[in-house]
């Protein structure tokens, strides 16, 4: 036999129960190199040119912990046999951790119309309507605080990627929360439009005008309260 | 009905009901909730500031994690956003004649971690040893996020990014105060480079 034959020569000299096998095995292996990675490295960039008023920024917290499930906790049968597993194993693994989260309320300045603007010079007043209030996540910690860690016995550290894992879901239900419950973006707004009255106020103030501020989408503006 | 006949309907009746209560515990275990070790706690708003700062540039980059404490390495993906904004709240405003003059603030560059999904994933820990610990303390991570974040407001400052920034808010606090005041403005820049460059 050659030292190298082709794959039509082999298929010819092998049995046929050997040349199945073979070609089984040759189909899942380029199955397997067709297979694609999800975790491929595409690494996203983009910069952006804006024209935002940031007007208020909200700090959001968020904590979570880890303990084992104990029995008199558990509901349902998984977590009633896990609790069972938890007391025979060696040591404790509590452990808490936090961080927080950015909320922004911003007008963007490219929505301020001209017409929105009104100067009366005989009574020194400019009525400004300015752009509806917008809110954003501005982004969250890049660390995360360890407000407790007590890993004792034989259990298994806290590793990187449990932290990650955890975090990611912080972060899920944040979002969540914060969608869900319009008190944060109606809390955040409020403080906007305060500051946004005051600020315009007080540059036109100073420049001997009265300022009549208004928002895009409400028909009045906020009480100074 | 013979004796055989009954034992044999007995144990067809026990390996009924055998696996009914087998089928009814299956399903009782599928159903039962998960047993989870993390517990997630409420949000909660710990500050609600106010502020006036003019953004010109937001930023969204994924970048690669790549570091090492002695031998144990980190490989790891994070996506930070940020904004480069200026404080224009206390703002000086000099008239000379019916023209204002402005002289636009040192600039606040911002970096976070994105609140997209999956926007901290660590890819793999390893040791160079055989055997040795591939574990990172969260400290240490820490310590590793916050250069990662230096080194990409560095980079913002080296590719021109800031003087981008810098250029683009001189005209957009320019036309906002124009239109407010309903006069002609004028902002210079100290700094076109930004305040880190100048300093050097």
């Amino acid at each position: 036999m050659p030292a190298f034959i082709t794959i039509t020569e082999y298929f010819r000299t092998q049995p046929m129960n050997q040349t199945l096998i073979t070609s089984l095995l040759l189909a899942a292996m380029l199955l397997a190199g067709c297979h694609r990675n999800d975790n491929s490295m595409r690494f996203y960039s983009e910069i952006k040119s804006v024209d935002k008023l940031v007007l208020a920024q909200m700090t959001i917290s968020k904590m979570a912990t880890i303990d084992d499930i104990s029995l008199s906790e558990a509901k349902g049968m998984k977590q009633t046999a896990d609790a069972i597993i938890n007391t025979m194993k060696i040591g404790d693994r509590v452990a808490a951790y936090s961080y927080d989260t950015y909320l922004t309320a911003y007008i963007d300045l490219t929505e301020l119309e001209p017409a929105g603007i009104t100067v009366d010079e005989n009574n020194r007043v400019i009525s400004i309507i300015l752009p509806e209030i917008r809110t954003q996540f501005a982004g969250r910690d890049l660390p995360i605080r360890e407000d407790h860690y007590r890993v004792t016995g034989l259990r298994s550290a806290i590793d990187a990627k449990e932290r990650a894992a955890i975090k990611e879901r912080m972060n899920e239900s944040l979002k969540a929360e914060v969608t869900g419950n319009p008190e944060f973006n109606d809390r955040i707004k409020a403080e906007a439009r305060r500051k946004a009255v005051t600020y315009f106020e007080t540059l036109l103030g100073n420049r001997g005008y009265n300022a009549v501020i208004s928002f895009k989408g409400t028909l009045t503006s906020p009480s100074k309260s | 009905m013979t004796p055989t006949m009954k034992s044999k309907n007995i144990i067809t009746l026990i390996a009924v009901i055998a696996l009914a209560a087998a089928v009814a515990g299956i399903i009782w275990y599928k159903m039962s909730p998960d047993s989870d070790s993390t517990d997630i706690r409420e949000a909660t708003v710990s500050d609600v500031k106010s502020m006036v700062k003019l953004c010109s540039m937001d930023i969204y980059q994924e970048t690669p994690i790549k570091a090492h404490i002695g031998r144990r390495h980190i490989f790891a993906r994070v996506t930070l956003q940020g904004s480069v904004t200026f404080d224009i709240e206390r703002l000086a405003i000099d008239s000379v004649g019916d023209t204002l003059r402005v002289e636009l603030p040192p600039e606040n560059v911002e970096i976070f971690e994105s609140t997209d999904k999956n926007s901290y994933v660590v890819i793999d820990t390893w040791n160079d040893r055989t055997l040795g610990s591939t574990h990172f303390t969260a400290a240490e991570e820490n310590k590793i996020k916050e250069q990662v974040k230096k080194n990409a407001i560095k980079n913002l400052y080296r590719k021109g990014f800031i003087r981008q920034a810098r250029a683009e808010a001189t005209g957009n606090l320019s036309r906002m105060l124009s239109a407010v005041t309903g006069k002609p403005v004028i902002v210079t820049d100290p700094t076109p480079e930004g305040k880190s460059r100048s300093s050097e």
